[in-house]
């Protein structure tokens, strides 16, 4: 698997927070460029901790004991500052009240653009896509602190995609989110994959994973299965001995 | 009634009035200037169609601050003719009472003039900030920590209502148990709002907030000519009043 | 013995629509119901009225016939357990162990009996490791099943979980699932689940009850700005 056209890239993980036991355990993956990823593991696993890894934000600001290797599109990331890896690599957190800064949702889609330095022709342009794509032209001047639970998700959401990065980890999109918060997410993703992007997203319900491209299983901090959900789907076994259906 | 609408005033009309508002205050110290300087700002803020039914629960809640000031003001200073001596001791003297009299008009200046910033939105003044040349991260964190306190503060609510919902007694409850809850319960929200503050700082930097020394906008604020006007009125009327 | 809303209206201060208008549901004991509606109907505005946190404009909650409004809230809490859709913002203890005995120890049970609940719930939630860990630097999913754990241990008459399986895996889903039909059975509980997870609410409850106001609601105040232009 490993090529040139690899996007992210990962060798030999391990990851220890400053207290507690280790949670990565040598992980290793490769994805290519344009491919949807999904996460799939239980709770407590490690799968937020490897998204903040990808991002940076391991250890740069949370802090731990990493080793191993990361590249996005060919590059090391250790060492380079968030804000400058965040023009590569855009994140979703799990959990949206932790990541809405601004005081109106208009505000919160052009924050990414307008760090980017650009033409508020193109900022407007990007806030247009992601308001028609989420469904969020009415809510356009509320505060994102007064939404409900799954609107506030959506708009998390929308707010990285106004930065419109080459990576995307989400953590846990459809979470909080109605059948139709889902369906717009994922054609949102759809739409980004037909442009190159490459996207890793965090899922526990594997129904909804099954259009991922590839699942990456993690137990217990370590990468058991990488490859088509088809595949794994047909080992019900193993999938049922560790409690993942 | 409303004779015009400050809500149209350009943020930096408002910025500006408001600073010549509080330094006239600070800087004059006559008794009749000062109330005719309150009247005019009450005025201002009532014909400006300012909405003062919330408006003035907030400058509700500075009457006893002001009002206490107010007292020991009188009470300590010492100048000027004796008004009321009990048992041959001087209480209150002309001059306690002038300097409260100050004190207490300065402070309602100040009050009814925030009440202009009222008008607008934080994130218009974000970007009056930006536009008079202040650097974005201070006139950021300046907004966001407006923007904040109610934030955090309906994060201790929440907290406070998490508290009593597991059955800790809080309305009914004597004011030692009161405090004691308050004093246990005042760090992990202190910990939670630190946790906060450095979650936002790290999800601003996740999108690449301070990814280059400049920054564009995707709106824009342009003065109207009555905003210039505004802008130019005020300094200058300032100025003579400070002056004559 | 009911959990009653009553003709409820209610808007927020800055809302242009009311959320609920002549809202009006029962929840019974020994009764698993579920509270469906598409994002934004006002589920979560709900069940804060239901717990007296927010107050109605007008209508009323009887929690077994007595208006909920002349009860406080701790007074509340302990007939109706809840937990809210953020389970970060309801933890406040330095450690898991503290966070489940805190509404255990305002209940006044015996040492021996707070032991025993907490060692069961640590143990059904698998939690027993964290138990000295800091609520804070846990994962998402564990802080959820910690609020889980801490409401259930107070074994509770009602039970209002806000989307309680919205962080949870497959796996911890059955598990919850099978707990509340246990104690719905066993202690005559009754439980109303927010939940937009088509499965559990199939798999788990008895009744949905579905929101009414389809898609989004137009809910939000233009900014002055735009009023005023
Ligand atoms: N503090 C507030 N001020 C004004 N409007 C609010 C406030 N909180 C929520 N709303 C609005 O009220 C409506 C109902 O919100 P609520 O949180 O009850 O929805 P919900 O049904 O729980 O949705 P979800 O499934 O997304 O959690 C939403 O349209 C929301 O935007
Ligand atoms: N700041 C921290 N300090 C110490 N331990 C931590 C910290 N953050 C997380 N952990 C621990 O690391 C483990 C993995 O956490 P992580 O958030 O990556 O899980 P996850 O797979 O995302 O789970 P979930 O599905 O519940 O979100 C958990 O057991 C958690 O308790
Ligand atoms: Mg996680
Ligand atoms: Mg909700």
């Amino acid at each position: 698997m490993m090529g040139i056209n690899a996007a992210v890239e990962v060798r030999n993980l391990d990851f220890t927070y400053e207290e507690g036991p280790q949670i990565l355990h040598r992980v290793s993956f490769s994805l290519p460029q344009g491919s949807l990823t999904a996460v799939i593991g239980l709770s407590g696993c490690g799968k937020s901790t490897l998204c903040h890894c990808l991002c940076g934000l391991i250890p740069q600001a949370l802090g731990g004991e990493l080793s191993g290797e990361i590249l996005l599109q060919g590059h090391d990331i250790s060492g380079r500052p968030l804000a400058q890896l965040a023009q590569t690599i855009g994140l979703v957190m799990q959990n949206p009240d932790l990541q809405l800064v601004t005081t109106t949702v208009e505000d919160e889609l052009a924050f990414a653009p307008e760090n980017l330095c650009l033409s508020p022709a193109e900022i407007a342009r990007r806030i247009e896509r992601v308001l028609a794509w989420l469904n969020f032209e009415h809510l356009r001047l509320a505060s994102p602190h007064d939404l409900s639970g799954g609107q506030k998700r959506l708009l998390a959401i929308g707010a990285v995609l106004t930065l419109e990065p080459q990576i995307l980890v989400l953590d846990e999109p459809m979470s909080h989110l109605d059948q139709q918060g889902q369906k717009l997410v994922k054609d949102a993703l759809l739409a980004l994959l037909k442009e190159g992007c490459t996207i890793i997203m965090v899922e526990h319900d594997w129904q909804i994973a099954t259009f991922a491209d590839n699942w990456l299983v993690m137990i217990d901090g370590r990468v058991s299965y990488f490859g088509p959900p088809a595949d794994i789907l047909q080992d019900k076994d193993f999938l049922l001995q560790h409690n993942l259906l | 009634m409303t004779l015009f609408s400050l809500v149209k005033w350009d943020p930096r009309c408002k910025i500006i009035l408001m600073a010549c508002l509080s330094t006239l205050a600070m800087l004059r110290g006559e008794v009749w200037f000062l109330f005719g300087l309150l009247v005019f700002t009450c005025l201002l803020v009532m014909l400006g169609g300012a909405e003062l039914s919330g408006a003035l629960g907030q400058v509700k809640g500075l009457l006893g601050l002001i009002f206490s000031l107010f007292i020991i003001q009188c009470f300590f200073t010492r100048s000027g003719e004796p008004w009321l001596v009990i048992g041959g001791f001087t209480l209150i003297t002309s001059g306690g009472i002038e300097l409260a009299c100050i004190l207490s008009l300065r402070l309602f200046i100040l009050a009814f003039s925030a009440l202009l910033l009222l008008t607008g939105e934080v994130r218009d003044y974000l970007l009056a900030l930006v536009q008079m040349k202040i650097p974005y991260e201070i006139a950021f964190m300046t907004m966001a920590s407006v923007h904040f306190i109610p934030i955090l503060r309906e994060e201790a609510l929440n907290v406070f209502y998490a508290i009593q919902l597991r059955g800790c007694e809080l309305q009914k409850a004597s004011w030692r148990k009161k405090l004691h809850t308050y004093l246990e319960i005042c760090l992990p929200i202190l910990v939670g709002a630190l946790k906060r503050t450095r979650a936002m700082a790290l999800a601003m930097e996740a999108r690449a907030f301070r990814a280059y020394p400049k920054r564009t906008y995707l709106r824009r604020l342009v003065l109207k000519k009555n905003d210039k006007a505004i802008l130019v009125a005020v300094p200058v009327i300032t100025l003579v009043l400070l002056v004559y | 013995m009911a959990l009653e809303a009553k003709n409820l209206y209610f808007k927020y201060p800055k809302g242009k629509k009311a959320v609920l208008s002549d809202f009006s549901a029962s929840f019974l004991p020994g009764e698993l119901a579920a509270l469906t509606g598409a994002n934004g109907c006002g589920k979560t505005t709900l069940t804060k009225i239901l717990l007296g946190i927010l107050q109605p404009q007008q209508g009323l909650v009887l929690l077994d016939g007595r208006n909920i409004a002349e009860l406080t809230l701790a007074e509340v809490g302990r007939s109706v357990g809840y937990v809210m859709q953020n389970p970060a913002q309801q933890l406040f203890c330095t450690s898991v162990e503290k966070e489940m005995d805190y509404g255990l120890l305002n209940l006044g049970l015996s040492e021996e009996e707070r032991e025993k609940r907490i060692n069961y719930y640590l143990e059904y939630f698998q939690l027993s490791r964290h138990r000295k860990s800091f609520p804070f630097h846990l994962s998402l999913g564990e802080q959820q099943r910690l609020l889980l754990a801490a409401v259930l241990a107070m074994k509770p008459r009602y039970l209002i979980l806000d989307e309680p399986t919205a962080y949870l895996d497959v796996y911890r889903r059955r598990l919850l699932g099978e707990h509340l039909q246990k104690i719905r059975t066993e202690l005559v509980c009754g439980i109303i689940v927010v939940s937009h997870d088509r499965d559990f609410v199939g798999e788990y409850c008895q009744r949905e009850v579905v929101m009414p106001g389809a898609g989004m609601v137009e809910n939000h105040v233009d900014s002055p700005q735009r009023r005023a232009l």
